[in-house]
């Protein structure tokens, strides 16, 4: 396996779903949701969108450290042997003005249905500066591809 | 649907897709007048019932997709393949369908000995006609042994064989099925084949023919009488006689049996005159009916010739020279070939290569001139070449007896763990396991004699006085070699070679418990078990014949190895001699030369001088952005070790090795395994669960896992894994860089 090979698989992955589950955290009690994201400057980015009222958003201002979960399930026995699942980990910052400009179309091209959720007054673009992926494929194999040169994060 | 239906002349054609390539071919050759034996089909969906009420379907995805097949040897093939064969003895019909069928067969089978087919919708077409893909049973009788036959049957959709051509099937778990013939066992006098069109020249025809069952003749254990007849006019071009007409296979109380066809009965050819020409003609109307040339079984009991089926031509194996697939057939091989090969290899090929790696050991090279040790490397590279030939050819096959013994325990004892069998094979005086028992024997005297310790690490064996270490290290030597000089590729002296060894010897001493073999109380109740299930059994061998063969097979796997490396041996060290010799004469780069190299240049000292070798150019190591964190293999030795690796590469700097530590290799041969005691768990990235490095595992009981078909290129050294025996599972939990 070469490094050009997974990050075809991931970016394949990436563009082919829409949805994925974002884990925050507040004081230690982790929290999940299923949230529409999108694939903005290659691997290195992914973004998504969040109305400030919510429990996540909270949980983002205390805490930017975030783990995706992007996958190609079908809800079917043979999702065990034919789908991938992508853990992502990496850092959510809120979009300030200037980069919800530059990165809101591509939000928007991904999930046309959404435009008027994105581009609501109370809803914020989060931009994922990604670190590394994690990708499980064969039921059991998996694979990191290390897009920053950091210690391993869950070293014992 | 019912589960199975006779086939009639009424019944109507066009249900290949339940019937399968074989029952539609038989019902169109009824449909046409022909007569067939009473045959009874049961159709694809009873195989999906059987699938679906067992949830097997992913099971069987999870298996075929554990990794890319393309990326799997054959011998890994036939592991998914025994793991399904096993899965499918083990699970249950439908209640239904099984009390349906034992009413069926009381009332259209009672009192008759059966024959139960493959009938794949995949197979019998125009495109491919994959004969001997998928199995065949032959005198089947009672309802219980007929179940586990169409088990049997539904599993050889995924036979070894099956798998290596499953591009060319269309195998596919998901859709593919398997529909099973049921006939009656005609008890025939002759039986043959024709095919209509001679594959080599599409203006002739070709009967074959034997007398007694055809099973003879498909299996190629009888030798056939042969007719080459022309398409044109249905003249005789050619008859080739059997060299002999001696043999016939006839349905015994219990399965088939080749037997002395007895008096002057084989003195004419099966087939006379008449009955030639009939077939002659069968085969050109069969041709016609069905469109294309055909490949007809066919069998004659009380005047009566039946057709027991008819279907197109193709090629199984293509022209490509590359494609292996054919060879890997061939080594699948019958209960008297391996029996021969047996005796063979055992009474001659590893008798004569010891015998010839010792009157090697007693040539003085350093008497010779630069010529001579050039002639002789050359004779010793030769020699050399001859036995790696022979192992291919006979040794390799010879490993079958493992799996074949294997197929027979599983279906006599239907076990949880497909590979129980290996347990009553293990722990049989390997050649391997002897050598590292004598490196225990001489680290136990290091351990008694702490002196010894001191005087090994000089690298000099002569200087230790122990009375018992000395003769033990002679009779190591004497057996077995220094496995240094195997892969002494730096040239290193005796004395260096010698003190890697003792290396190795002294890490031994440093081991609380030299590992044993594995305890055998529990195969010795599963050998009893086994050999009682045997007693009745229709083999044509006896359990205690195929346990024997088995053993014979597993031992002469590892041991084979180890006699041609004494060859290999004894050509290294007319290589060393060489590179000593070309170092003293200024050539500095002579360790690195390969023994055709080294013959060259003791010919001509002066050209060698002058061709400086190409150094290869080292690749920077900038790390890879890529990183494994868990890799997927097979379970080939139970248990779970968490440990630091060592890659041993293609550097093969075993002196390296760690107690400890957790191997991990390329592919291991039992010339290296003397570093397995040490070991806390083996990685090989070849795959197999009869492999050397699964083997050498199991011996010790410790954690093995094989076919990580990226390992080499995604474990380091240093890395620190867990092991899984278990699951067949590599963690990598901290990566060294």
């Amino acid at each position: 396996m070469k490094d050009i090979e997974i990050r075809k698989k991931i970016e394949s992955l990436l563009a082919t779903q829409m949805l994925a589950v974002l884990s925050t955290q507040k004081n230690g009690q982790p929290y999940v949701n299923l949230i529409a994201f999108a694939m903005a400057d290659g691997l290195e980015t992914l973004i998504f969108a969040t109305p400030r009222a919510t429990r996540k958003y909270t949980n983002l201002q205390e805490e930017s450290r975030v783990s995706l979960l992007v996958d190609c399930r079908s809800n079917q026995q043979s999702d065990f042997h034919k789908a991938s699942a992508l853990t992502i980990i990496g850092q959510a910052k809120e979009a300030d003005q200037a980069t919800f400009e530059s990165y809101h179309p591509i939000f928007i091209s991904h999930h046309p249905y959404l435009r008027d959720f994105v581009l609501s007054p109370t809803t914020s673009l989060f931009i994922v500066s990604v670190k590394h992926y994690i990708m499980v494929s064969h039921f059991q194999r998996v694979l990191e591809l290390h897009l920053t040169d950091e210690t391993d994060l869950f070293a014992r | 649907m019912k589960p199975i239906f006779l086939l009639d002349s009424h019944l109507g054609s066009g249900g290949k897709e339940q019937l399968g390539g074989k029952a539609d071919g038989l019902q169109k050759l009824l449909e046409n007048g022909y007569t067939i034996p009473i045959t009874a089909c049961i159709p694809c969906e009873v195989y999906d019932a059987f699938i679906d009420t067992n949830d097997l379907r992913e099971w069987i995805q999870l298996e075929l997709n554990r990794k890319d097949l393309a990326h799997s040897r054959w011998e890994e093939l036939w592991d998914i393949s025994l793991r399904i064969r096993n899965r499918f003895l083990r699970a249950r019909l439908p209640e239904s369908v099984e009390s349906e069928l034992a009413n069926f067969i009381t009332q259209h089978f009672l009192g008759k000995r059966l024959v139960v087919r493959s009938s794949s919708p995949e197979e019998d077409n125009q495109k491919s006609s994959y004969a001997g893909l998928h199995r065949s049973y032959l005198n089947i009788s009672g309802i219980d042994e007929l179940i586990t036959q169409i088990k049997k049957v539904w599993a050889s959709l995924f036979s070894d064989k099956a798998l290596l051509y499953r591009q060319e099937l269309n195998l596919e778990a998901e859709r593919s099925v398997m529909g099973v013939v049921v006939q009656e066992l005609i008890d025939s006098e002759i039986s043959g084949i024709v095919f209509s069109r001679n594959p080599t020249d599409d203006s002739q025809m070709v009967i074959e023919s034997v007398y007694g069952l055809n099973q003879g003749l498909v299996d190629g254990q009888i030798e056939p009488d042969r007719w080459i007849i022309s398409k044109d006019n249905g003249s005789l071009i050619e008859y080739q006689e059997a060299a002999e007409r001696t043999l016939m296979a006839v349905p015994v109380d219990r399965g088939v049996s080749l037997v002395e066809i007895g008096g002057s009965g084989g003195a004419e050819p099966p087939l006379a005159q008449e009955r030639l020409k009939i077939i002659t003609t069968v085969a050109q109307d069969l041709e016609r009916t069905f469109g294309c040339p055909q490949d007809i079984e066919w069998t004659w009991a009380d005047g009566q010739l039946y057709l027991l089926q008819s279907r197109p031509i193709t090629g199984l194996h293509g022209g490509d020279a590359n494609d292996k697939r054919a060879w890997y057939l061939s080594l699948t091989r019958s209960y008297a070939n391996l029996q021969k090969l047996a005796e063979q290899i055992q009474n001659q090929f590893i008798p004569e290569m010891e015998k010839e790696a010792d009157r090697l050991a007693t040539r003085v090279l350093g008497v010779l001139s630069d010529q001579a040790l050039a002639d002789e490397l050359k004779y010793r590279q030769k020699r050399y070449e001859h036995w790696v030939s022979v192992y291919w050819d006979e040794f390799i096959p010879f490993a079958h007896g493992i799996r074949l013994f294997g197929e027979v325990y599983n279906d006599r004892m239907i076990p949880d763990d497909p590979y129980e069998f290996v347990s009553l094979l293990a722990g049989k005086k390997l050649l391997s396991t002897r050598r590292n028992m004598l490196m225990g024997r001489l680290a136990a005297r290091v351990e008694a004699k702490p002196t010894i310790r001191d005087q090994l690490l000089t690298g000099r064996v002569d200087l230790v006085k122990d009375p018992e270490f000395l003769p033990l290290f002679d009779t190591l030597m004497s057996e077995f070699g220094n496995p240094f000089n195997l892969y002494n590729i730096g040239g290193d002296t005796e004395q260096q070679a010698n003190r890697k060894l003792l290396g190795i010897i002294l890490q031994y001493a440093e081991l609380s418990n030299f590992p044993l073999s594995a305890p055998q109380e529990r195969s010795e109740v599963l050998e009893r078990e086994f050999l009682g299930r045997m007693a009745d059994s229709a083999y044509p061998f006896s359990g205690a014949e195929i346990l024997e063969l088995g053993r014979a097979s597993y031992r002469l796997r590892d041991d084979d190895n180890i006699v041609l490396g004494k060859m290999e041996q004894q050509l290294e060290v007319a290589a060393a001699e060489g590179r000593k010799r070309l170092l003293q004469n200024g050539i500095s780069w002579a360790p690195q030369l390969q023994v055709m190299e080294i013959i060259a240049a003791l010919v001509d000292k002066e050209s060698a001088k002058r061709q400086p070798l190409q150094k290869s150019q080292k690749v920077s190591g900038q790390q890879s952005p890529l990183r494994a964190r868990q890799l997927i293999g097979q379970p080939a030795s139970p248990g779970i070790a968490k440990g630091s690796v060592r890659c041993i590469d293609s550097q093969l700097k075993f002196e390296e090795f760690q107690a400890g530590e957790i191997l991990v290799v390329d592919a291991i041969d039992p010339n290296m395994t003397f570093v397995a005691p040490l070991a806390s768990a083996i990685v090989e990235r070849r795959g197999g669960m009869l492999i050397h490095g699964a083997i050498i595992a199991r011996e010790y009981g410790i954690p093995c896992v094989t076919g990580v078909y990226d390992l080499t290129e995604l474990v380091k050294t240093g890395d620190i894994i867990t092991v899984d025996g278990y699951l067949g599972l590599v963690t990598i939990q901290q990566s060294n860089g």
